[in-house]
């Protein structure tokens, strides 16, 4: 059974559900739900004001509908289940969050899976998938985990990432991987120019020079980026062992160990 | 009862619980994941010395592999979760990292788990990186041929062994011929390993010895040279005695081992001078799994 929560709010008003613990529905009734706090504009609030609730959330599963393009902090603190938002949401989706699913149909605003101010690190564990496009810092101080984009992304993609993986589809070249010290940016979407343009934003300096890689662990990777993202362009490009990839490693400036790769001629 | 004319003794094989796990090898190419598995799995005959009984239980194809290269799945079975624990870090450090181009991976799942990469990753001396990946946690090690990719840990379990059964014949020529048309038909089966030599030994052993530090000798009662001299188990015209000893998973595996490898024995060599077939035991009073030779032929 899924709790179904549908933005019934008018009149353009930005919602933020970061104090929302998903997790802590379950065993909950709809009254109950109705309740919890979201902030409007600002202004702390109540679930039911905004979102029409039905449902259950037994098993921990969540589907929001209707415009959520202004709805921010979305699943933030998410431990388990699986939220399923079937259009475009706005920033900080899946901030801190530690484990479970969030699979977005549209486009996603800055900061997913960042931290929540205030803090050092971000998302811990768990999987975010965003089949159309993100803003920027996309990763910011990643941790654990894995955000797949299947669209392009805004600047500073993986900055100060700490581990974790971020794959997407074309991302924008601005601060691409700045400041991380581990993890996997992995560039989908074959884009020949791509070693150029990391050399023209200034960013090979801090990284190594590109390397071809092996494919053992890419071939795990490709395997569960496919399943996530179910998408027919990401399966040929990424399950396709023939083609080679490249791997720049950095950012040298922080003696980072962390990597970024794509697809090289 | 009879099978292609060789009696079968009305007796039991008595087999063991085991701590056991199963890992899958691969490699570019399925010379070197031999390569690599014969490594892992050398000195793996008995757990009497070798700590372990290891053996390949099947060649998996690309598609049934984790990173979809060819390889192999191997079942390891030991006394206890310490030696386990013990012998598979220090096996797959020295034989599968060190093999060009081999990944490992858990090839069984379970909150019991036996260390891999848990130990092996300090090898990358701080340039290892750990990745997980739905769910599972990989570690990558840089090495000179790219970098070697292992999990975790991998799955433990309770598995059996001991299960045997023996070919008495009156040539060595025939009972090798039986013996190699047994293995061959266990061989096939998934669950199950024959960890010695060639499947079978000719050292079938008893409990205990004359000499107080050894915990097993030869068990004179089937050897065809002390006929006459100890109580023995054989008759006249049986010269040669081989037995082939089944590792596995479940006791029902086990059972089914025994048979596909009897009735082929028996196909192969029931005219050819394979006189009978019989089964090891310690009178059932060590073991919890007793095989008896005419239910599990039934």
């Amino acid at each position: 059974m899924t709790l179904q929560l549908e933005n019934i709010a008018s009149g353009g008003v930005r919602l933020d559900l970061a104090e929302l613990d998903f997790d802590a529905f379950v065993g909950r009734s709809l009254d109950e739900l109705k309740r919890q706090p979201i902030r409007i504009d600002g202004r702390l609030s109540e679930l039911g004001e905004c979102f029409h609730v039905t449902g259950s959330a037994e098993d921990c599963r969540f589907i929001m509908c209707g415009d959520c393009g202004l709805v921010d902090g979305i699943g933030t603190r998410l431990k388990q289940g699986k939220i399923r938002i079937e259009g475009s949401v706005g920033s900080g989706l899946g901030r801190n969050m530690r484990g479970g699913l969030i699979d977005v149909c549209g486009n996603a605003g800055n900061f997913v899976g960042g931290p929540l101010r205030g803090f050092r690190s971000a998302m811990r564990g768990g999987e975010i998938v965003v089949r159309g496009n993100v803003g920027e810092f996309c990763g910011y101080r990643l941790r654990r985990g894995t955000i797949l984009v299947l669209g392009s992304s805004g600047k500073g993609v993986g900055a100060e990432m700490v581990a974790g993986t971020i794959a997407i589809g074309l991302p924008c070249m601005d601060g691409l991987g700045v400041g991380m010290r581990r993890g996997t940016i992995v560039c989908l979407r074959r884009d020949g120019q791509i070693g150029e343009r990391l050399v023209d934003k200034g960013l090979a300096g801090n990284f190594s020079a590109p390397h071809p890689m092996s494919n053992v662990f890419r071939r795990l990777l490709a395997d569960r980026l496919v399943h996530l993202g179910d998408d027919e362009l990401l399966l040929r490009a990424t399950t396709d062992m023939t083609r080679v990839w490249q791997r720049l490693m950095g950012d040298r400036a922080v003696q980072g160990l962390g990597e970024i790769w794509f697809e090289g001629e | 009862m009879e099978i292609n004319s060789v009696p079968i003794d009305a007796t039991f094989a008595e087999a063991f619980d085991m701590k056991a796990t199963r890992l899958i090898l691969t490699a570019d190419d399925l010379q070197w994941v031999h390569e690599s598995a014969a490594a892992l799995t050398g000195f793996g005959t008995s757990v009497i010395a070798c700590g372990l009984e290891i053996a390949i239980e099947q060649e998996l194809a690309p598609a049934e592999t984790p990173d979809g290269r060819p390889g192999v799945a191997i079942l390891a079975f030991a006394v206890s979760s310490k030696e386990l624990e013990k012998q598979i870090p220090r096996r797959t450090g020295q034989c599968v990292l060190t093999c060009p181009t081999t990944a490992i991976y858990a090839g069984v799942d379970g909150d019991k788990r036996v260390p891999l990469g848990k130990g092996l990753r300090y090898f990358g001396d701080g340039y290892q990186i750990s990745k997980v990946v739905g769910g599972r946690r990989y570690w990558r090690i840089p090495v000179m041929d790219g970098e070697f990719v292992c999990e975790q840990d991998t799955g433990r379990f309770d598995g059996v062994g001991g299960g045997n059964f023996m070919m008495i014949g009156t040539d060595i020529a025939s009972v090798t011929l039986a013996c190699r048309a047994a293995v061959a038909a266990i061989a096939k089966l998934p669950a199950v390993i024959t960890p010695f030599a060639g499947g079978a030994t000719r050292s079938g052993s008893k409990v205990g010895s004359k000499y107080k530090t050894l915990v097993a000798s030869t068990n004179e009662a089937y050897c065809p040279t002390l006929r006459g001299v100890v109580p023995s188990e054989l008759s006249e015209n049986e010269h040669i005695v081989l037995e082939v000893v089944i590792d596995g998973i479940t006791a029902n595996d086990v059972a089914g081992a025994m048979r596909a490898g009897i009735y082929a024995a028996c196909e192969a060599a029931g005219h050819a001078g394979l006189l009978r077939i019989s089964a090891g035991n310690y009178g059932g009073k060590l073991g919890r799994h007793h095989f008896h030779l005419h239910e599990v032929l039934r």
